[in-house]
């Protein structure tokens, strides 16, 4: 609380044309986001620009494209909110390398210049100490095996200097190229990343506080990389078995992560955790957009992909701000600080009119629309597809829950004041203020959003009608306009606020301070670490008390005695079964027809 | 003509919200009156209860309008508001223009489940911990509905095509040869759903044990009532979609259209009293209506629902 960080625009006074050269990639983030703004709205062809003819001349394969610009517009916005916060990364060698290199690796026009970017990225990554550093020993395999993929590809007839992804080929090999990035893609977005004993290891945490800054480009070159090698060379003929591995990679990681989300103390693995699990969200989405070209139903597609980008935008932006209100909260105002992070947890938990919300909705209405074929394989991977992201939406529910409990524990007062968040009369914290609001237009406007990736619409197989406030497919009877529920509530709502006086005072006074379960003591890191638990143990409790049933007795049976009483019982009505068939033998012969019979039946 | 258009959907929802608003806290009185008629307790008459009523309600809704805003009034009335948008969402007895094509099924169980985990917030005004243990248990109680929920869905989304409510009205209006075969799968899963809305997690004991004042009291009985009113009225609507009229203004006469909202009403009244009546003699006579069990019955009388579909589909 010693120093304040002024967290407004007026503070942009202070950099004067004078300091370019000292903050010159704060400068250059702004004119590029300005400049891929422009190729967004106008949709400018490709071809005019100025960094395609370069490849020409100087024999260095750029590549620009709309979905390059997209990706572009992302990286360079965020990158300007970080360092616009934080000066100090301008002078940062690690975070302006990685920049640079997801930079290069976006606009790289040529599969080895990609394949070398991504292992220089790899390197960077690279700990000694890390538990799973084996794993980069399997990933750098991929990457080899990935490389000597690309002659194949083009079936050796082109120069292999000029493979470009303009062209849309198509080949069988497409199956083997995929299958050597998901393990690398895998470990960019954070799917391995799980440690479980770090409670007390501060240590760790504050080697990781570091890196998280690049936590965000890993996780947008990861779908990239997905994304430009679909989207460039697609072909419908995936493998059945690598789609079901895919999927069940990404449901198992994101099952962990909620689980880790509960398990966790500390309030930055939290928030982690809960990014590791909406990207596992979102990688299913681009699983069911393989499934869907397997089944060919192109009906799915459209959907999909507005979905995908939608929260590929929000989602970026909004953890984001996220990573840096965490790393800034011993600069800022501490009320100032949990209120943003209330609306963050609005915006990107599942509450359903925002962008969470459209996640998980678009998610499950397009898992279970992939069943519409009736066959038994197609019916039984969608009811796994539905009760795993029934138990995910559940803990992910319950880590936010957690993550709010953390914040207002010692903080009661501050959710009455919530009302006046977005008074932009108040001078405080203006940028961020102006910033999380246009996420909230974003998501309940989708249709600007997706205005923007028309450039991206000439690589699309399919594409439908625009719709500008609602996410809709006319052909799958699918819509969700999240603008009327938020109307009908505002209204709801301010028909109470037009009539009460207009004043918030608050009047708590707990008539029992015996049982309080919040302390009031404002010690320094009283974010870290949550005093009561709301985690894996009081679930495990309301199981049992609600079910009737001891988990730890069920699933363990550790007692060898326990198994003694199943034998000694088995023992003891076995001749009393005998006895029972001799006597009834034409019974139970007829019994035993009749229960094959309906179990065939219902098997059929 | 626009404009009676425009005039008659808005009385509709006026309507709408008045009929789910009143009736909210008798359903409470009569689910009350028909469990004391089967234990043989008695009741309190109609003339208390409507007095008692009427001073709840008073109190609770000063409150929200004369009276400075805490922290606990916040949380009533965000979740009032929520209430009240789904009431206007689920259709009881006819189509608006407004539901068209914004009444998702996903997104109605979503809020419903979201609703105790905004009372759960109350704890940070109430901070004795047998308040915290009971609201966290309500709030996990109806969160692990969600799995059986999202099975009802995908039955929804196999059989009539697709989620949305009003879509669904209009598929059971339209269509004469998979109409029987699409009603019988819903049927079962607004079956499932007795048992889930059956133990109901009731505020009544939390309110008793705890100091709340008795404004406080009232606001949060009601509160239930309406919560308890929208899961029976979603039950309502997946037994019988058809009885809901059709809003064609413009191209059927106005008569044919009041007869049919008419009858609509009329249905939903009774069904919701058949209703009462099946969820009180569960509650009296079923004694498996506690843990487990209870979902899992949801579950697999869902996984039934899906096999008779399949059987539904052979028979063509």
């Amino acid at each position: 609380m010693c120093s304040f960080v002024d967290v407004g625009l007026i503070s942009s006074r202070k950099f004067i044309l004078l300091k370019l050269p000292d903050y010159f990639p704060l400068y250059a983030s702004l004119t590029g986001a300005f400049l891929t703004f422009l190729v967004l709205v106008f949709h400018i062809p490709t071809s005019l620009l100025f960094l395609s003819k370069l490849s020409i001349i100087y024999r260095v394969n750029f590549y620009l494209d709309g979905l390059t610009c997209f990706f572009l517009f992302i990286i360079f916005n965020i990158s300007f909110l970080f360092l616009y916060y934080q000066k100090d990364l301008c002078k940062n060698k690690y975070f302006l390398v990685s920049y640079i290199l997801s930079l290069s690796l976006i606009l790289a026009g040529n599969l080895y210049f990609f394949t070398i970017v991504l292992a220089l990225l790899f390197l960077m990554n690279y700990k000694n100490r890390q538990r799973n550093a084996s794993l980069y020993w399997l990933i750098l395999p991929c990457l080899l095996g990935f490389m000597s993929c690309i002659p194949v590809l083009m079936n050796n007839q082109q120069d292999l200097f000029y493979i470009v992804f303009s062209g849309k080929t198509s080949s069988l090999n497409l199956n083997y190229l995929i299958f050597f990035l998901v393990l690398p893609v895998c470990c960019l977005l954070g799917f391995f990343d799980f440690r479980g004993e770090e409670k007390n290891n501060l240590h760790a945490i504050f080697e990781d506080e570091k890196i998280y800054y690049t936590n965000i480009f890993k996780n947008l070159i990861g779908f990239y990389g997905l994304l430009r090698i679909f989207i460039s060379f697609y072909n419908y003929n995936l493998s059945m078995i690598f789609i079901v591995l895919f999927e069940f990679i990404v449901v198992i990681t994101a099952l962990k992560a909620s689980w880790f989300c509960l398990k966790v103390s500390n309030l930055f693995n939290r928030l982690r955790y809960l990014f590791i699990l909406n990207n596992a969200i979102s990688i299913q989405l681009i699983v069911i957009l393989f499934l869907a070209l397997y089944l060919q139903k192109t009906a799915l597609l459209e959907l999909n992909y507005i979905i995908l980008f939608f929260s590929l935008f929000i989602q970026n932006h909004g953890f984001a701000l996220v990573f840096l209100l965490n790393s800034l909260k011993e600069k800022i105002n501490n009320s100032f600080f949990i209120d943003s992070l209330f609306f963050l947890g609005l915006l990107l938990s599942g509450f359903p009119p925002f962008a969470g919300f459209v996640l998980f909705w678009g998610n499950l209405q397009l898992g279970i629309s992939l069943i519409l074929n009736h066959y038994l394989f197609d019916m039984i991977l969608a009811l796994f597809f539905i009760g795993c992201n029934a138990v995910i939406y559940l803990f992910s529910l319950l880590g936010w829950v957690n993550l709010f409990l953390a914040l207002y524990k010692n903080y009661n007062d501050r959710l009455t004041a919530i009302g006046s968040y977005f008074n932009f009369l108040l001078g405080y914290g203006k940028g961020i203020r102006i910033y999380l609001l246009s996420l909230f237009i974003f998501s309940v406007c989708p249709g600007i959003i997706l205005y923007w990736t028309y450039g991206i619409k000439n690589n699309f197989p399919s594409i439908g009608k625009f719709h500008f406030f609602s996410f809709k497919s006319e052909q799958l009877h699918i819509a969700f306009t999240p603008v009327f529920s938020v109307f009908i509530f505002g209204m709801v709502v301010y028909v109470f606020f037009f009539i009460k006086k207009k004043y918030f005072i608050v009047s708590m006074d707990p008539q029992n301070n015996q049982f309080k379960i919040s302390d009031r003591k404002k010690y320094k890191n009283y974010l870290d670490i949550t005093r009561f638990e709301f985690g894996t143990k009081t679930i495990l409790n309301v199981l049992k008390d609600n079910f009737s049933l001891d988990i730890h007795s069920y699933l363990f049976l550790r007692k060898k005695t326990e198994y003694l009483k199943i034998y000694k019982t088995i023992r003891l009505y076995k001749k009393k079964f005998n006895i029972l068939i001799w006597e009834h033998e034409q019974a139970t012969l007829f019994i035993l027809i009749l229960i094959s019979l309906l179990s065939i039946g219902l098997l059929v | 003509m626009v404009v009676i258009y425009w005039l008659i959907s808005l009385c509709i929802i006026g309507f709408h919200l008045l009929l789910f608003l009143i009736m909210a806290p008798w359903l409470m009185v009569f689910i009350k009156k028909l469990d004391g008629w089967i234990q043989g307790i008695s009741t309190e008459s109609f003339r208390h209860s409507f007095y008692r009523i009427r001073i709840d309600l008073s109190e609770s809704i000063r409150i929200l309008l004369y009276k400075t805003l805490s922290l606990k009034d916040y949380i009533f009335l965000v979740s009032l508001g929520l209430l009240c948008t789904l009431a206007l969402l689920i259709p009881f007895y006819t189509t608006d223009m407004i539901i068209k094509g914004n009444s998702d099924f996903l997104f109605i169980i979503t809020i419903l489940v979201m609703i105790p985990v905004f009372n759960f917030f109350i704890v940070y005004h109430d901070t004795s911990l047998l308040s915290f243990k009971k609201f966290q248990h309500m709030m996990i109680q109806i969160l692990l509905f969600l799995p059986t929920l999202l099975l009802i869905a995908m039955v929804c989304r196999m059989n009539v095509k697709s989620t949305e409510l009003n879509y669904i009205i209009v598929f059971f209006h339209n269509s004469t040869r998979f109409m029987n075969i699409a009603s019988c799968p819903l049927l079962i899963s607004a079956c499932s759903l007795f048992f889930l809305v059956l133990d109901m997690p009731d505020l009544s004991d939390i309110i008793q044990k705890d100091g709340f004042s008795r404004e406080d009291k009232g606001i949060l009985l009601y509160i239930n009532s309406l919560q308890f009113l929208l899961w029976l009225s979603l039950i309502a609507f997946l037994l019988w979609p058809q009885s809901i009229a059709l809003f064609n203004f413009q191209q059927e006469s106005l008569t044919s259209w009041l007869l049919a909202a008419f009858f609509g009403l009329l249905a939903w009244c009774i069904k919701i009293i058949i209703e009462c009546a099946v969820i009180a003699l569960m509650r009296n006579f079923l004694f498996i209506s506690k843990g487990v069990y209870k979902i899992g019955f949801a579950t697999v009388l869902n996984f039934l629902a899906i096999i008779i579909y399949f059987a539904g589909l052979s028979g063509i």
